[in-house]
């Protein structure tokens, strides 16, 4: 079973985007930079701006951005 | 301004589309980040231009390179991008030129991609390439990937790709004569296969139809088949695991502790204060003797066109209206051009993009983006680059937040006033003296962030759009590089800037000279003042015939007019004259001032112009330079939006006069308002 919840509250060093609810542009802009649906991300800052790594590159994404990522998390 | 194309360029590349007969056009494309402009700057031998996209003001660079085959051909550098779906208007031009959807459509594409981060840059490529246009791809940093083990095999890549892929050093030169021959031959010969089809999101390929999907099974992930982003970066990733002959993976946990020391939420902002302390006054400390050369030369020029040139309006014309006026803007070159080459080396380094991390937050609150801090900063020179630099912004509204406070940053024009005043406040303290410069930058910058949340809660609703920033990888600057980009920054400010300044000055020069008066008016005139013109010098009375002169032309007249309005100021119409002749550079204020109070046309030394402004007297014998008029002057001068060039270029990157008109009444009103409420508690005070 899985369960989403989004970047800002995800718990953990990494992890798999579910999907992203975000207004067009900015999602394309995410998706371009490798943040989509099934990408594999890695934190490596937590806070506001979170910094994430996927794709081989580090993306710094505002808190408001990272509501609307959401991560697929594994129920126990 | 600079909307239109430089003529020498439109053989080349001109509006109409038109090109050089032979020279066929090859746009480069890539990343932001993955050395496109040192590859460019390499094969153009630095021969380049720098102008718009027709119809827009975004920047494209244009240069000639000679091929091996000694054919000739027009190098296109665009915007770095990381997706042809293009999500800012800067994006969308260079989109549009790559895809042909403009008036001129490129023969060839030059993609750059990065060796020591290959994944990250393929999937732009990808984009590229399924256009089908003859492709040459450059991988970019192939020393610097040897030195960490990344073994690249370009035969792979090249096979994958259906393109020549060549090895490529920027800093070493490796791989450079290969490059241009390959792009000759892909330029002479017939049209390379297509290997990678599709590519809109609308139709995204298929992968039985994709021969270059390299999507193993235990990738792929249901719904991202669909999705071409997940398809492309897929592909990037299996194509560059495929490529790179060890496979290892480079460790970068090194940058990874950088990163966390330079974003940390304590040390990080103390990091950021350090190095933009450090960067500014290195600024001012290697400006500070150019500077004087350039005053010392102009002065020098216009002594010797004086000589040259028979006494009259003309040598007037020439002397004090062009080489005073546009010789008073170019002397802040070395400023603008150090404080561009510092922050090239920033931003190559890979620092700025972390403070701009850094700064986010807080400049959010106010209103503006974290990517409005590069041109905030950049504004300390000047504004005009700095409003051209707010073309990073995407969203409008931010753009426009950014673009309206700028002007309030101390730039390098406003230097020689606080100069001024500093010297009447505090002319033996110059501890004093660095503390009234200092809350002169603090006062701007206050105003600035209060004004951004001001429009935030009023003409410019909304949040700024939330950020959403690629980190470069750390780099070591290229010198050479950054010398470039500062030369062409310098460069675009003068031929921006020096062609309205040159037009202003002349203005001014007419106002302050027309109409004219005649001897017997002026003997008149001293008699009724009871001055003694025959006790006076030579020298004496030049300069007392000038401010008359000044006082019966236009600009005094209009001064006259205006004096009552700045009267609760505390300023003396003569001080008025100053404001109302740096209208359009403020700058100006001082040369008016040191002609209308003085005994001499120009000052000899600054000093010599402090003494003058300190025994000023109103007509009842009181100092006309109290505290609170000098507090009241700079106050206004900290505040007031006194530089046409600025409202010309705001007019240009807002497209709209509204906004430049806005930008000035709302400045002057503030300016107003803050010299009032300064001049009236000083005085009620002292």
């Amino acid at each position: 079973m899985f369960s989403e919840i989004t970047l800002d509250h995800f718990i953990g060093t990494a992890g798999e985007i579910a999907r992203l609810d975000l207004p067009e542009a900015c999602a394309i802009r995410l998706k371009s930079l490798g943040l989509f649906e099934g990408q594999y991300v890695q934190l490596a800052r937590s806070g506001n701006p979170m910094i994430v790594k996927a794709a081989g590159g580090k993306i710094a994404v505002a808190g408001d951005i990272a509501k609307g990522i959401y991560m697929r998390v594994a129920h126990s | 301004m600079s909307t239109s194309v430089d003529s020498t360029e439109s053989d080349h590349l001109g509006t109409s589309g038109q090109k050089k007969s032979g020279d066929k056009v090859v746009a480069m494309l890539g990343n932001p980040n993955v050395g496109k402009t040192s590859i460019f700057n390499r094969l153009t031998n630095l021969l380049a231009k720098t102008s718009n996209f027709p119809g827009t003001t975004i920047d494209r660079r244009i240069g000639r390179v000679e091929l091996s085959d000694k054919k000739s051909i027009t190098l296109v550098d665009l915007p770095g991008m990381y997706s042809l779906e293009a999500t800012s208007p800067e994006e969308e031009v260079a989109r549009d030129f790559v895809l042909g959807q403009s008036d001129e459509a490129p023969d060839a594409v030059l993609i750059v991609v990065d060796a020591t981060n290959l994944q990250r840059t393929l999937f732009v490529a990808r984009q590229a390439l399924q256009q089908s246009r003859p492709t040459v791809v450059a991988v970019n940093f192939i020393e610097a990937a040897r030195r960490r083990g990344i073994e690249i095999d370009l035969n792979i890549l090249s096979r994958k790709l259906g393109c020549p892929v060549v090895g490529v050093s920027a800093r070493t030169g490796e791989g450079f004569d290969r490059l241009k021959s390959q792009l000759a031959i892909v330029l002479a010969g017939p049209a390379l296969p297509l290997l990678i089809q599709g590519g809109s999101p609308e139709c995204p390929p298929t992968p039985a139809e994709n021969v270059l999907t390299v999507i193993s099974d235990d990738e792929s992930c249901g719904s991202c088949r669909v999705c071409p982003f997940a398809d492309g970066h897929l592909w990037a990733a299996a194509l560059a695991r495929e490529s790179i002959r060890d496979g290892s993976v480079v460790s970068d946990e090194t940058a990874d502790r950088v990163d966390q020391f330079l974003t940390h939420r304590f040390i990080g902002p103390v990091v950021f204060a350090i190095v933009m302390v450090l960067a500014f006054s290195l600024v001012f400390s290697f400006a500070q003797v150019p500077m004087e050369w350039l005053d010392n030369g102009f002065g020098m020029l216009a002594t010797w066109v004086s000589r040259f040139l028979p006494e009259g309006d003309f040598q007037s014309l020439v002397v004090d209206g062009i080489i005073g006026g546009v010789g008073g803007v170019m002397v802040f070159l070395p400023q603008i051009f150090i404080l561009f080459f510092m922050l090239a080396i920033l931003e190559d380094s890979g620092y700025l993009a972390r403070a701009v991390v850094v700064v986010d937050r807080w400049m959010r609150r106010v209103g503006l983006p974290g990517q409005a801090f590069v041109p905030l900063l950049a504004a300390h020179a000047c504004a005009i680059p700095a409003i051209m630099a707010t073309k990073v912004i995407e969203n409008r509204r931010d753009r426009l937040a950014a673009i309206m406070v700028i002007p309030l940053m101390t730039c390098s024009a406003r230097l020689p006033v606080y100069t001024m005043i500093a010297a009447m406040l505090f002319p033996s303290n110059p501890m004093y003296a660095a503390i009234l410069f200092a809350s002169a930058y603090v006062l701007g910058m206050v105003a600035a962030f209060a004004i951004a949340f001001l429009l935030k809660l009023t003409i410019l609703p909304g949040e700024p759009s939330p950020l959403i920033l690629d980190l470069p990888p750390y780099r070591a600057p290229s010198i050479r590089n950054a010398l470039r980009y500062a030369y062409e920054r310098g460069w675009t400010f003068l031929r921006d800037a020096g062609t309205v300044i040159l037009m202003i000055s002349i203005v001014i020069w007419a106002l302050s000279t027309y109409p004219k008066l005649s001897d017997e008016r002026f003997a008149d005139e001293m008699a009724s003042r009871s001055v003694a013109v025959e006790q006076l010098s030579e020298s004496e009375l030049d300069g007392v015939r000038a401010a008359a002169d000044q006082e019966h032309a236009i600009i005094g007249r209009l001064g006259r007019v205006v004096a009552p309005v700045f009267e609760p100021l505390g300023f003396d119409w003569k001080i008025s004259v100053g404001v109302m002749t740096s209208f359009a550079a403020r700058e100006v204020v001082v040369s008016t001032l040191s002609i209308l109070y003085g005994l001499g046309p120009e000052p000899e030394e600054e000093s010599s112009l402090q003494n003058r402004l300190q025994a000023a007297k109103y007509p009842d014998g009181s100092p006309v330079f109290t505290t609170a008029t000098c507090v009241s002057l700079l106050v206004f001068f900290v505040l007031a939006m006194q530089c046409l060039p600025t409202q010309a270029v705001t007019k240009k990157e807002t497209g709209s006069w509204k906004w430049a008109a806005f930008q000035f009444v709302y400045m002057t009103m503030l300016a107003y308002a803050a010299a009032f409420v300064a001049y009236q508690t000083i005085s009620l005070v002292s």
